[in-house]
């Protein structure tokens, strides 16, 4: 963020869709309403802005922001109101057979969108690694996919994801070494390398 | 552990998270003119004061006011049955009120 100004828009504009898939990540959430608590997050977000020490970095602050307020938003809607056959472990994107297909294909768009690889063959190796990757974060827990999504993607140390997810860093660094475990044994990765 | 491997793997699920935010469509702000900027916590907390208002004055009638009716000497079961009545037509006027200052406030 710009200094101490935080500017709706550019927030909005660089913040709305990973919130949406940070939520994504409480099962508890139907996938309709994903983006509408985005939304309200960034809001919620901008109306506190004056509770951000601009000396610390602004993504934990608004990733505990989103957790807490999602946490509140759960708490208070009825126990009627939740999403029925939610396991947990898988988000609704990916139920069913014509939704797992529609969302291969978007994911394969977007592979191509951010490849960086010119080589098909290499291309599609590297599409099939990420795909086994995100099948494995599927199976993860609510709590390690959040923790896999600030440590890995946003480049969170283990304090900061910490703070964010309000766990000890100890707590992160613990589940940060079960995740690369798991992922590695789903992506057929081993210790040294493919 | 190999340091190889590791960095393969954060690698792979940051990939694999980039392009779960990919596949996001883009908010409300590209392509629609207006933000609705009142969060849901906001509106969740609009109709609390008035209600609460509301429930402690009808407490304090029940509470307060019904037992005093019954305590003064004879013909008490249908003074307290007068003063529930009473209690109960505080009570919606102090709804009532409640929910007029809650307008109000608005």
């Amino acid at each position: 963020m710009n200094g101490t100004v935080i500017d709706f828009g550019a927030m909005y504009s660089s913040w709305y869709r990973k919130m949406a898939v940070f939520l994504s990540t409480f099962a508890s959430f139907r996938p309709d309403e994903v983006e509408d608590i985005a939304h309200d997050v960034l809001v919620h977000a901008w109306y506190r802005k004056d509770r951000y020490d601009p000396a610390k970095p602004f993504a934990p602050w608004l990733y505990r922001l989103a957790r807490n307020y999602a946490i509140d938003y759960l708490r208070r809607r009825p126990a009627t109101d939740s999403f029925p056959g939610q396991d947990g472990r898988e988000t609704g994107a990916t139920r069913g057979s014509d939704a797992e297909r529609t969302r291969n294909r978007a994911f394969d768009e977007a592979a191509a969108r951010l490849s960086s690889r010119n080589d098909p063959a290499e291309r599609a190796a590297e599409s099939e690694l990420v795909r086994a990757a995100d099948r494995a974060i599927a199976r993860l827990s609510e709590r390690d996919r959040r923790v896999a999504m600030l440590v890995f993607y946003e480049k969170m140390n283990a304090s900061e994801a910490g703070f964010a997810l309000g766990l000890p860093s100890g707590t992160v660094r613990w589940r940060v070494s079960r995740i690369r475990d798991r992922l590695r044994k789903e992506c057929g990765i081993d210790k040294g390398g493919i | 552990m190999k340091r190889g491997g590791k960095e393969r793997i954060d690698d792979l699920a940051a990939k694999a998270f980039e392009r779960q935010v990919e596949m996001v469509p883009p908010g409300k702000s590209e392509g629609e003119p207006t933000y609705r900027l009142q969060p849901v916590a906001a509106r969740a907390r609009v109709a609390r004061p008035g209600a609460a208002f509301a429930l402690a004055a009808a407490m304090f009638a029940v509470i307060v006011l019904s037992p005093v009716a019954v305590s003064r000497g004879k013909g008490g079961f249908s003074r307290y049955a007068q003063s529930l009545t009473e209690s109960a037509e505080i009570a919606v006027m102090s709804r009532n009120l409640g929910n007029s200052l809650e307008y109000l406030r608005r």
